[in-house]
């Protein structure tokens, strides 16, 4: 059933035009990662096993020879296509670069930018389309929950990564696991601030992901609004965010840990030196907020390395300073 | 006389009921004509509030419809939001066919050509569009509304003619 649905909501990522293209990916859908769509360029399909184009002939074909580019007319075909047809109700998404349909999968656009007075104001004249194909993988948090409990209280955990590493498929697992009780059968009510609709990948108000059964999603809310709002509203014990990096953000975690709740969060760094030299996050070790520390090795994704804050002590940032 | 007078009223009573009836349908084209015309506007009033996009305005719209209508928008929301194996016109083009089936007429047929849909002038403006739909709405209305004068006093006055005649042949 669950199959069926997912082999759905891929092929309507698919016009009419290019059902050819659907059932040949169809079979590698768990594989694909990206389908690019450029004017005046071949359709390229990144996989985890290289990369393939769309030659002349509807085949997909791994060199670059006999390719099939992409018209501008195909292009508007298909973003029509993804838009049911109603590119006016989703200017605001537009306006940002990506919005996410059926079956969660993100789709960003380029195009000329329109400049208005407060700033973007529209987009047109899209050339170029990325389809970033969802992929969900259930049970790959299960071996690191055990780390990151300390005497059955959920200790606060920052993931780090390079992009393109799962850091958000293992933060999307997380808080499955803990909103579902995996650890402990002691589930723990979830808040999470989906930014940029990447976690639940919410599609009309329906999560698109498992989260939990516990789980309370704000989507498309920036940070510090969603942080107020959740802690108003629905008394969360643990919330958790992707992509944590503005400073106005690292502020506003830290009146969440004075009110009791576990954050569980993730950024962009190529290794926990790298953390250590913001001085921002690296004032929320030192004060002792984030008590673990996952890291995701980018050349094997789940390779997952679990610090705490013994571990973390008497590592040297670039300054000299000590984690203490 | 008894017996020459129920005839008489029968066949008169029958031939004009058929005139009657007659007009009554070209007034009824004339009134659906007129309802599918606030269907349109009221799809164009969904759609300005802007974050709903072109099915979801259409299934909106079809619960305060009446049949056919809602089917016809119904069937626009089930392709564009569910099946997704059309392009828009197809979609549109579709609708209109059941909408002809179940009113029975032909002249929808020329709605089908709308040719505003199925380009991306729609995507980016389709207020201004359904308006364009509704300048070929108004062009049935009038000719409806005509019939319906024309035709109308002309079936009725058709069928008391032929009741009188019917009545002086056969008493």
């Amino acid at each position: 059933m669950e199959a069926d649905i997912r082999k759905d909501t891929y092929r309507l990522l698919f016009p009419k035009e290019f059902q050819w293209l659907y059932e040949l990916t169809w079979q590698m859908s768990k594989e694909i990662y990206e389908i690019r769509i450029r004017c005046a360029a071949p359709i390229c399909v990144e996989t985890g096993t290289g990369r393939y184009y769309a030659g002349t002939g509807q085949v997909l074909v791994k060199n670059m020879q006999n390719l099939r580019n992409v018209s501008m007319k195909e292009v508007q075909l298909w973003i029509q296509h993804l838009c049911r047809y109603s590119l006016y109700a989703f200017r605001e998404e537009l306006i940002q670069g990506f919005f996410t349909v059926c079956g969660g999968h993100r789709i960003g656009v380029v195009g000329q930018v329109v400049w208005g007075e407060n700033g973007v104001e529209n987009l047109k004249y899209i050339s170029g389309i990325n389809i970033r194909i969802a992929h969900e993988i259930i049970g790959c948090a299960r071996d690191l929950l055990p780390k990151l409990f300390d005497k059955n209280r959920l200790c606060s955990t920052l993931i780090i990564s390079p992009p393109m590493c799962g850091k958000t498929t293992l933060l999307r697992d997380l808080i499955r696991c803990i909103s579902d009780g995996e650890y402990c059968n002691n589930p723990l009510k979830v808040g999470v601030i989906d930014e940029r609709g990447e976690i639940a990948a919410c599609y009309m108000g329906e999560a698109q992901h498992h989260i939990g059964i516990h789980t309370d999603v704000y989507t498309n809310c920036n940070k510090t609004d969603g942080f107020l709002r959740l802690l108003r509203s629905m008394s969360p014990q643990v919330i958790a965010m992707d992509e944590l990096g503005e400073d106005a953000e690292i502020h506003m975690i830290e009146k969440a840990f004075f009110m009791g709740c576990s954050i569980i969060a993730s950024a962009h760094a190529n290794g926990i030196e790298a953390v250590l030299n913001r001085p921002l996050l690296l004032s929320l070790f030192c004060r002792n907020k984030f008590e673990r520390v996952v890291v995701l090795d980018e050349n094997c994704c789940f390779k997952k390395e679990v610090f705490t804050l013994q571990d973390l002590s008497g590592l040297n940032n670039s300054e000299g300073c000590n984690v203490s | 006389m008894l017996v020459k007078f129920v005839p008489f009223l029968l066949i008169l009573t029958g031939c004009i009921g058929y005139g009657l009836a007659s007009a009554r349908n070209y007034e009824k084209k004339y009134c659906e004509l007129l309802y599918f015309k606030q269907v349109i506007s009221n799809l164009s009033i969904a759609l300005e509030k802007g974050h709903l996009t072109f099915g979801e305005c259409c299934l909106e719209v079809s619960k305060g419809c009446k049949e056919p209508y809602s089917d016809f928008l119904e069937s626009i929301y089930e392709e564009l939001e569910d099946k997704r194996l059309y392009s828009f016109s197809e979609a549109w083009e579709n609708g209109i066919e059941i909408l002809q089936r179940k009113l029975e007429w032909k002249e929808l047929a020329t709605l089908k050509n709308v040719a505003c849909f199925g380009n991306a002038e729609f995507a980016a403006q389709p207020v201004k569009t359904l308006d364009e739909l509704g300048v070929a709405l108004d062009a049935l209305i009038n000719a409806a509304g005509k019939d319906k004068k024309e035709k109308g006093r002309l079936s009725i006055c058709l069928g008391f003619s032929v009741g009188c005649m019917l009545c002086i042949i056969f008493l």
